[in-house]
């Protein structure tokens, strides 16, 4: 539906919000807001308050939405626009109906043919309700009373951060860019998170428990009722079966891993390198911004906007320091890639532990090594795991070696990366206390060791399908069965089983007192 | 000497003195004295003494209008371990906050490990002092708002003679 | 008269002295046994792919029920290692209280040890009396947490409460009579000949047999090799306690039992220590309501009673729950030991080292 014409009330605080959303047709000088002279017909360029000059041809149901979200983020809501009702007339359903009705004689395909004439009414109307401009979110704020029980973050981590205190509304979702809970600012949400966040955010206020979130909508929001989970679905058409495939167990549930959880200083690095890079684009711009406001202003001789501020990096008020990776200093991790050379990975740090990524060739040697050099003096292999990473390209596991010197009491990690089926050599014959661990390792991940004297199964039975700690192995819905008595409140159940028991001569009753 | 310690059984002697001086005390003093010398007691007659901090049995509690203390934040369903709690939420004519239309507790799978009670901001549920759980029949293990016997207000009917019981479990300030 | 027939025997996974579900395959020449394989897996519960899946908070609950004897060991090597994969700064009184807590629960680790290992033998009236003890401390951990077996103790961060009041006094109670009731230990076990024939020279591993296994705890100790994670890599409150790490050189049975009872003493003095230096102050810190990680992995050692206790913890970014989560337990690695200490001896022995090994099949399968 194209919007004719856009004014511009009483009250504007040039806050150059209606720029911000729709450049093309607002353009915000030093104190004022104007519609600009290529959008409208009459070519001047002002308030068009009192001339309410139409917008041009083209730009009419083109900028509509853009239009619509500057009306929507002005803050003293002084933007108004005309906008003309969409012409397709909506016949009310029943007539429709009544219709449809009078054509059928037959009185038995009726039911049957009415639906379709129903479906086709509720597509008109879908369809009109669709081509309106989208209801969205315009601010969100907490009010007092704010138990900080974290149900909001819960359902929509996008605007809501619960800190050990008080619940904020994020920096990066609000116009003004700041982090709290909103109260007394109520600064917008960017629109495009207001579009896409509407049934999160309603659902988060709903799910408040002393309904403190406010939000302002745009246009008709939709109700959101809060569902039930999967798992307590008692419909009786829930399938309910008992499938030990794994592949085919029907109410199976797989929680995939999105992201490479591998810690890494290389990968730490270039991670903070991005950001930093980033946040040097984001200020630049910020900078550029403020220059050209000022030029403009001094140009025409009014007061300069103020200058923008570098945000300080943000921090919980909490004891919690997360440990970083860092380049290592050990004299252990030195001596290993002086001694192993290029089958060396990588060496770091994190945490006060000492990391030594080898390439998986190399295991063996580098076990060797640890064990007997007395430079380093590893004699003991306290466990051997592996981590399974299905998202990564050229690895699928870890395999991480926690080694102890018991005489020099140091300790360090020796990690290796391998992508499937690929055989791993044995430890064993350096420590053979990696024999069970190993063979742990075969019995949850699958990877198979070279030479190693005895593998096989150790925790679960011998015919197992699969290998459980791998991610893709499910963790619900493989084999399981629903005991459920929660829906015999009238007790019905039980007094078919005491029937049974009956029948038995099984006293299932509690025996009277006395 | 020797010789002489390993025909006389003194170690073994020992070990019967240590026995035959609790065994003296015990069958001689028992009853008599004053002190407690005893660490077993005679359970159902005898009542065992409970340390406050006790988990047992989940708990709704009412305020002092009568009113359940829930407001459905869902925190202690959301931090539940083994899942055991389902809430329903609804409204209430005259309460302004939301009021739970069902609240089941299922205790077969409880491990009464009190993180519901730790994350309730509003006092409303406790583990009482209930630990005789056993029951004749599985439906007793699933408790809620309604019913006969599965009711979260109050002891359940195979608790009903613990010592928890002489209580009352409706006054908000039992624990 | 006698042929020489190998006869394969097992022993468990039923049988009263294995501790629980323990199976272990004996291939034996008369009374002599040729080759001894433990089978395991009986208890898997799969843990380990429980807590990927429930939250940081949450999988405290599971590591209650590994050692169930020795829960709040457990509870401290969770709590730990997910601070040190947060960096979270835990308040020095909640130290102290834990390190009180986790002494307390080794020696009721121990003394569970004892009247059982002792039963095994044949040894009965032992049993009572370290289960008077243990009934002390059990109601210690009542009166702390609300539990005797599975008490959730700790909490990430510190402790969900302060100790609650007369605690102290109770703990001290069992301070006083604690040194005399070891006394009586040893006055029925220590000088007893039947003891000591059942268990000298029984059962050897020596000490590079120890280290190639991987063998941590007092069974390492009694093996002449002095290492004790509470020394080597301190944690808790232990690098301001003073204390012994007891060790014998004979590698035997009777030695570990000596030196159980020797860590009895010491863990009397470091509570002794715990309560009398108890600092002021408050026990919880302050932490978020959600934990969210970053990308890290660790591996945190604890000294349980049975041995060195890992947990090894990967976190994703922004995960509320770990991306991986292994734990080394001590029963399961010293159990890989049970061939090299019974293989060539009497059938009889098995028992004995089974016993000495001081295995929980809840930690063994996890």
């Amino acid at each position: 539906m194209p919007i004719t014409k856009v004014w511009i009330e009483e009250g504007c605080i040039v806050c150059n919000a209606c720029e911000a959303e729709c450049p093309d047709v607002f353009h915000v000088t030093a104190d004022s807001c104007h519609i600009k002279a290529d959008a409208r017909i009459d070519g001047q360029e002002d308030e068009n308050r009192s001339s309410k000059s139409v917008l041009q041809n083209g730009l009419q149901s083109s900028l509509e939405t853009s239009i619509i979200a500057a009306a929507v983020a002005c803050p003293v809501n002084v933007i108004q626009y005309e906008q003309i009702i969409s012409q397709i007339p909506i016949e009310p359903p029943k007539i429709e109906v009544e219709v449809a009705i009078e054509v059928i004689t037959s009185v038995v395909p009726m039911v049957a043919e009415t639906e379709p004439a129903l479906a086709k009414v509720q597509s008109v109307i879908s369809e009109t309700i669709t081509s309106a401009p989208k209801p969205r979110i315009t601010e969100v704020w907490i009010d007092e009373g704010c138990i900080v029980c974290n149900a909001c973050e819960a359902e929509c981590p996008e605007v809501f951060h619960v800190t050990a205190d008080s619940c904020h509304i994020k920096a990066d979702v609000r116009l003004d860019g700041k982090e709290n809970e909103n109260r007394f600012e109520k600064s917008k949400i960017k629109q495009v998170l207001g579009e896409s966040l509407v049934e999160k955010i309603i659902s988060a206020a709903a799910g408040c428990p002393v309904d403190v979130i406010k939000y302002g909508v745009f246009g008709d929001v939709p109700k959101i009722e809060k569902k039930l989970d999967a798992v307590h679905d008692h419909s009786p058409d829930a399938v309910r079966s008992f499938v030990w495939d794994i592949a085919a167990a029907p109410n199976r549930v797989v929680v995939m891993p999105k992201t490479i959880p591998l810690p890494s200083l290389r990968t730490f690095l270039a991670e903070q390198e991005a950001q930093k890079i980033a946040d040097e684009a984001k200020w630049q711009k910020q900078l550029a911004d403020y220059e050209i406001n000022k030029t403009k202003a001094l140009g025409e001789n009014k007061e300069p906007p103020k200058a923008p501020v570098r945000p300080a990096p943000k921090k919980d008020d909490n004891d919690m320091i997360a440990p970083v990776p860092a380049s290592a200093d050990a004299p252990e991790l030195l001596y290993l890639r002086e001694k192993l050379g290029a089958s060396v990975q990588e060496i770091f740090q994190q945490s006060g532990e000492l990391v030594c990524q080898v390439a998986p060739e190399a295991i063996l040697e580098a076990l060797v090594l640890c064990k007997d050099d007395p430079a380093l003096k590893f004699e003991m292999l306290v466990d051997e795991t592996a981590t399974h990473y299905p998202v990564a390209d050229e690895f699928k596991f870890s395999i991480v070696y926690h080694l102890t010197s018991l005489s020099r009491q140091r300790r360090l990690r020796l990690r290796i990366l391998i992508p499937e089926n690929y055989d791993v050599e044995s430890a064993v014959s350096v420590y053979p206390g990696a024999n069970w661990l190993e063979r742990e390792v075969f019995d949850m991940f699958g990877i198979r060791f070279k030479n190693h004297p005895d593998l096989r199964r150790i925790l679960c039975p011998d015919d197992w399908e699969g290998y459980p700690l791998r991610k893709e192995y499910p963790t619900l819905g493989l084999g399981q069965r629903e005991i459920d008595f929660r829906e015999d409140r009238s007790g019905v159940l039980m007094r078919l089983s005491l029937e049974k028991a009956g029948n038995l001569n099984i006293n299932l009753k509690k025996p009277e007192a006395n | 000497m020797s010789i002489l310690k390993k025909l006389l059984p003194l170690d073994i002697a020992s070990g019967m003195k240590l026995t035959g001086k609790y065994f003296g005390r015990n069958f001689l003093q028992a009853n008599r004295s004053k002190k407690h010398i005893h660490i077993t007691v005679e359970y159902p007659e005898t009542p065992i003494s409970i340390a406050p901090r006790f988990r047992g049995r989940l708990q709704m509690l009412r305020d002092e209008q009568g009113e359940i203390k829930c407001v459905c934040c869902l925190a202690c369903e959301k931090i539940c371990p083994t899942q055991v709690i389902t809430i329903s939420k609804g409204k209430k004519e005259g309460r302004k906050t939301p009021f739970p239309t069902r609240y089941d507790f299922e205790m077969e799978r409880c491990i009464f490990c009190e993180f519901c009670v730790e994350s309730c901001g509003f006092d409303s549920i406790i583990l009482n002092h209930q630990f005789e759980l056993a029951a004749y029949n599985r439906e007793d293990f699933s408790i809620g708002m309604e019913g006969q016997f599965q009711d979260m207000f109050r002891v359940s009917p195979v608790g009903q003679h613990s010592i928890s019981s002489t209580k009352n479990p409706d006054s908000p300030d039992y624990t | 008269m006698f042929k020489n027939e190998e006869l394969e025997i097992n022993l468990g996974p039923q049988h009263p002295s294995t501790h629980g579900v323990l199976r272990v395959k004996l291939r034996l020449d008369g009374e002599t046994i040729v080759k001894c394989t433990p089978i395991v897996g009986y208890l898997h519960r799969g843990v380990e792919k429980i807590c990927e899946n429930k939250t940081f908070f949450q999988g405290q609950v599971w590591t209650d029920r590994m050692d169930y004897v020795a829960a709040v060991s457990n509870n401290l090597g969770w709590a730990e290692s997910v601070e040190k994969l947060f960096g979270i700064h835990v308040p020095r009184r909640a130290h102290y209280v834990r390190t009180m807590m986790t002494e307390l629960n080794r020696i009721s680790s121990h003394l569970l040890w004892l009247g059982t290992h002792a039963l095994d033998i044949g040894a009965m009236t032992v049993f009572l009396y370290a289960f008077r003890e243990r009934e002390q401390i059990l109601d210690c951990f009542e009166s702390f947490c609300g539990a005797r077996l599975t008490t959730t103790a700790f909490r990430i961060g510190g402790l969900r409460e302060d100790i609650p009041p007369g605690f102290i006094k109770q703990v001290q109670a069992f301070q006083d009579r604690f040194l005399d009731c070891i006394d009586e230990y040893e006055t029925l076990l220590t000088e007893n000949r039947i003891w000591k024939r059942r268990t000298i020279g029984i059962a050897p591993i020596n000490a590079d047999e120890c280290i190639a296994f991987g063998v941590t705890g007092p069974v390492l100790r009694a093996a002449g090799v002095k290492y004790d994670v509470r020394k080597a890599f301190p944690y808790a409150a232990y690098a301001e306690m003073n204390f012994e790490i007891p060790t014998r050189t004979e590698a035997d049975t009777y030695a570990r039992y000596l030196v159980r009872l020797e860590e009895f003493r010491q863990s009397h003095h470091i509570i002794q220590q715990c309560i009398d230096g108890l600092p002021e102050g408050n026990v919880m810190a302050k932490i978020p309501k959600v934990l969210k990680s970053e990308v890290n992995e660790i591996y945190h050692p604890i000294e349980a009673p049975k041995g060195e206790l890992g947990y090894y913890l990967v976190g994703e970014k922004g995960g509320q729950n770990p991306y991986r989560f292994h734990v080394r337990g001590p029963s399961f690695v010293n159990l890989q030991a049970l061939p090299q200490m019974t293989e060539g001896r009497l059938l009889a022995d098995v028992i004995a080292a089974i016993g000495t090994l001081d295995v929980v099949l809840g930690e063994v399968d996890r």
